[in-house]
Order: C-alpha cells, then structure tokens, then sequence
C-alpha cells in the first residue's frame, strides 16, 4: 500500500468518523423489502400508499361498484379482494383474499357481492388504477375492501 | 397474467337417460312432480381453456394486511347481460326470447345487444375481449337441437371480465316443454349472479271476470309468472274466490259459493276436480295451506265473529286458534311454521296481528294511518307484505315486528299481495271489477310492471317454484 494511503487512512482515523453511529437506514416508502421482497409480484403496497392517493384509487374503482339493492343482508356485508395489476397499473387479476374466502365457498349471496366487487376492479372504465409515480412501472398488488 | 384460451373441447355431457312426459294436446295436466322427477338436467364441463369460477386464495402474505383501499357508496344498477341466439333451434317456440324477458323484466338484469360479436363456436369459449366492448358482463350462449317432438338444450353462463365459465348444462325434454325450460335455464342464471334462487320457473293463479258487472262470471285461471299458457280451470258455472297454491301438491284452495254456501274448497290440479274442506256448518273463507303442505288454516265464521283455526285436508283435526269474538282472518303461516300473522277488528278497526302457530301471544304490529289487512309472510321470512286502506289503497311491506313499514304503490284500489317464492317480488291486483289487473313490483320499491291477461284479473296467488 502506497504511503499516500496509509496517510490517507490515518487523517481519516484522526476524524473519528468510523467511531460514530451510522446513519444509513432502509427507505420503507420505496417499497420492495420491507413487505417481502425478492419476487415482486408478491409484495403488496397498499400499504405505501398515502390516505390521499388510497383515496383517489378508491373513487376511481367506485365508479364501476355496483350492487343489488335487494339482496339479503347487503347493507353489512364486505369483501377483501387482493387486485394485481400490470406495469402500466392496470388491473388484470381479482381474488377473494384470505378471510373471506369460506364465506364465499358458503354463501351464495355474498358470493355474488363479491363477484361483483371483483367485475368493479376488472372493468375496463375503472381497472386502470390513478398511482403514484412511485409505484408506476412494474407489476404491483394492492388489497380493497368492498362495501356497501 | 392473463386468462390463456386453449382450443376448446366439446362439452361432456353424462347423466341418466330420462324422458319427460309429454303434455296431453291443450288440455293441460300441471303435474310439477311429473316434470320435475323426470326432466334430464346433466352438467357441462367447463372448456378446457377457460378456467372455472372458483376463487383462488390471496397469496400467503398479502391476506388481512391491515392497509386497505376503500371502496364504499355502490350505486344500485342491473347486471348487463348478453344473450345472443342459440345455435339450432326449435319450431316450438323462442326459447332465447322468453329467458331474455324474465331476466329484463324483473329488473335486475340489462339485456345488452351483441348483435355485432361474433357467435361463439360450438363447445368454445367466447371471444371475451370483444364481450367486454358491448358493456356486458355476463353471457349466456347455448344450442338447441330438436329431434322429433324431443329436444335438447345446452347453454352456458360465463363471466366475461375475469373471462370464465360460471355455469353449463343441458337439458333433455319433450318439445312441449320448451317454455319451462327455458325459465329454468333463467333461474339457473339468476341463482349464479345474484345468490338466491330465482321464481320464472312459476305460475300464477288467479280470479278472471267476465261479464256483466251486475252478473259476473268469475273463473279460477292459471298461467305461467310471464302470463303465458292462460288457462281457465273453472267454467265459471261456480264462483270462485282467492285461489291459494299448496306448498307441495298440485292443490290450490279457494272460496266459492257453491250451493249459496261460503266454503273452502281443495282444487286438484293433476285431476281437475274439487273437493270440500270439512263439513263445517257455518261460513269458512280466508285459507291457506300450512307450511307442509298438511294442513289448512282459515277463518270460520262464529256468532258474528269469525275464529282462526287450523284443520287437516279433509277438514278433521280442528284446531282453534282464536276466539276473541271480532273478525280474526286472512291468516298466514311465517315460513319455519313458528308464528302467524293475521287481520284482525279486535283492538276496534282492522289491524294486523302475530301470534305463536299455537294461538299464543297475540300482538298488534301495525300502528300506522289507516286500516290494514291481506298481510302475507314474505318466503324470506323478513317481511310481512299488506294492504293499507287510508286516504287511498297502499301496498306495503313491514318487519315481522311491525318496524320498518314502507309503502310500495298506492292506488284509488291496489289490494291482495302475493310474494314470489324467493320473497323478491311482489304481484297484487289493482283496480276492481272488470278493470282488475295484475301487478308486479320488487320490495325495494322499483320496477313496478302490469302483467297482461286477456280478461280483468284478480286475487292473485303465487305458486311455489316447479322444479
């Protein structure tokens, strides 16, 4: 090692700056690796989005959510789909999420409710979603929650 | 990742080899068990390409993640739905016009014209990307093929923007039949898409009036929900009155003044013959059947008054149920047989009352502006339907405990409703004598829609679903 670094390495000693704390730390707001990494099309960010920008995605799916006003016990009824869309937002793919999966299987009212939750998210007037720069670009997916 | 459509497959059709029998030349014998046992209904297999409607689970991770978008105030609005020809056909009738107009007219479906899309290929898949233009949402397709005075029938029901089949069948009947299977195949679609069993597989009884109105001739009649196949089943030799359909037999009750008496009588329909309920001395009127069919409850008349009681088929096994000295009538069983409701002048006017199948616990329910009566217990258990006489003639609908009273039509005369099986609809007559008609409108209160008959019609009873 040339002598030009070793003085290098002992002015750089002299300032402490390896004894202080480090200051780097992860950016949760870019997504990725906090909520799972590695594959991206199993992350979700919902999460990562702000109230307003969860907002506007909400008003633009409501425009195609529709329900039949009839239908037994509609008005407490509610679904939680997971939507997967496409690099340019789009929305491609709808599934019953989780929780409400067994309802679905049992109810045949509520089986059409959330059929229809998932026509709203499919349509083509409503399935391109309004996100934030941030998220545009690579296949993403988000969870709603259908109501009344 | 999209949906991929492989070549398709031909539909594979199994099942046991049944025959249904024909209706015998145009007197019509409405044997619904005979239909029903008998009528070839085999599932089609979804087309290899498509995917079924089943849903797949979130993947592990993304499920009850507490980050949630919102989408709430949905908007009340039809299903829009396509149902193009049927490939094939039939001489015996246009099945695809008679499933289109029971889905249009009950007010819950939008027939969309696909006139401009390709037919989709026999045991193929549709091109859903050119569906998904015309605004529907759900497609019906099918094929008719008529062999002799046999036919069989195949449709699908398919999702058009998750691109999947929902429903397949076919169908093996005789061609007299045509009708009814196409308000099957109309059911079918209406139980998929909206969860509950549909009503176009029904009929409706009736009182037709002809003649002077100082001289009516007054006939029991019946026809199919859409107001096809009419068809008298009384002379009009005897009046009869307030036709009521069993539960579970070819039977409708009614009232008649046969030898000047007001009695209740047993109508059989696979027979065509009457017989007496009971040998009772005084006035029954106001029947219905039990919930199982067994029974009848009805109204006897007793020393200025008139008494509930409940009685087998034959009149024996008397029940009474009342007896407070006013005019109790007009009862009817809620659906699980718990409770009944019933009219009653007791409190001073006529009301509405429950009360357990027993007798026990009598309750007023209807506290509203003027007099109520005609109340009938919705299928789905949660609505007593009425009339209401106050300014003018009402039809409405309330809780089983009087709360929640809307008002769905109202006329100088709108009286007698009668819910659909699945409790969506109501029909009830307006207007009297010979400017009676029929009238069907959804509880919610929309879709109000007069059904035609060639003669005025009244006194509206709704069967229960045939098949």
């Amino acid at each position: 090692m040339s002598q030009t670094v070793l003085n290098t390495l002992e002015k750089l000693r002299s300032m402490n700056l390896d004894q202080k704390a480090p200051t780097a730390r992860y950016n949760p707001a870019q997504g990725g690796a906090p909520h799972g990494g590695g594959n991206p099309n199993n992350s979700n960010a919902t999460a990562s989005l702000t109230q307003a920008e969860r907002g506007a995605i909400g008003d633009k799916v409501r425009q195609c959510w529709f329900i039949d006003g009839g239908a037994p016990n509609v008005q407490s009824m509610s679904v939680l789909l997971t939507a997967y869309t496409k690099p340019d937002g789009t929305v491609y793919r709808a599934v019953i999420a989780g929780p409400d999966i067994a309802r679905y299987q049992s109810d045949p009212v509520f089986a059409a409710f959330a059929d229809r939750a998932v026509r709203a998210l499919l349509d083509y007037r409503c399935s391109a979603l309004p996100l934030p720069p941030s998220l545009e670009g690579r296949p993403e997916t988000f969870t709603f929650r259908f109501s009344p | 990742m999209t949906n991929l459509l492989l070549p398709p497959g031909p539909p594979d059709v199994t099942g046991p080899d049944l025959r249904v029998p024909d209706l015998p030349g145009m007197v019509r014998r409405i044997t619904r068990r005979g239909m029903i046992g008998t009528t070839l209904a085999t599932t089609l297999a979804v087309p290899a390409f498509a995917q079924s409607a089943a849903p797949a689970a979130a993947p592990a991770g993304n499920a009850a993640t507490s980050a949630v978008i919102d989408v709430n105030r949905a908007r009340t609005a039809p299903i829009p739905i396509a149902i193009p020809p049927f490939a094939g056909g039939t001489s015996a009738g246009d099945m695809v016009g008679v499933i289109s107009n029971d889905l249009n007219n009950c007010g819950l479906f939008r027939i969309v014209d696909g006139s401009g899309v390709a037919a989709t290929p026999p045991g193929g898949a549709p091109d859903f990307d050119a569906w998904k233009g015309t605004g529907a949402q759900a497609l019906v397709t099918g094929s008719i093929t008529q062999n002799g005075d046999q036919l069989r029938v195949e449709f699908r029901l398919w999702d058009i923007l998750p691109g999947t089949q929902l429903q397949g069948t076919a169908y093996t009947t005789g061609a007299a039949n045509w009708r009814r299977i196409a308000h099957i195949i109309a059911d079918v679609v209406y139980q998929r898409l909206l969860g509950e069993k549909g009503y176009f597989d029904t009929r409706i009884a009736y009182i037709s009036t002809t003649g002077p109105g100082n001289n009516p001739t007054k006939r029991l009649a019946i026809m199919d929900q859409d107001g096809a196949n009419n068809r008298f089943l009384t002379d009009g030799s005897w009046t009869a009155l307030g036709p009521r359909f069993s539960p579970t037999r070819d039977q409708i009750a009614f009232i008649s003044y046969i030898n000047k008496a007001v009695r209740v009588y047993l109508f059989d329909l696979g027979t065509g013959t009457r017989s007496l309920v009971g040998n009772f001395r005084t006035m029954t009127f106001a029947p219905r059947f039990t919930p199982d069919g067994s029974g009848i409850i009805m109204s006897l008349y007793r020393n200025g008054g008139s008494n509930i009681i409940t009685c087998s088929l034959d009149g024996g096994d008397v029940r009474t149920l009342t007896n407070s000295g006013a005019i109790d009538s007009s009862p009817c069983f809620s659906p699980d047989g718990s409770q009944i409701v019933f009219e009653s002048d007791r409190g001073g006017d006529r009301q509405l009352y429950v009360m357990g199948a027993d007798g026990s616990g009598v309750r007023r329910i209807s506290f509203g502006a003027g007099r109520y009566g005609d109340p009938v217990w919705s299928p789905r258990g949660d609505l007593i339907a009425f009339t209401r006489l106050g300014d003018t003639f009402a039809i409405g609908v309330m809780a089983p405990d009087g709360s929640g009273e809307r008002i769905l039509s109202e006329s100088y005369y709108v009286v007698a409703p009668t819910f659909c099986p699945n409790g969506r609809v109501i029909m009830f007559q307006r207007g009297d004598g010979d400017s009676a008609r029929l009238v069907t409108i959804d509880i919610t209160g929309f879709d109000e829609q007069a059904l035609q008959t060639s003669t005025s019609a009244s006194d509206p009873a709704w069967s229960p679903l045939l098949s």
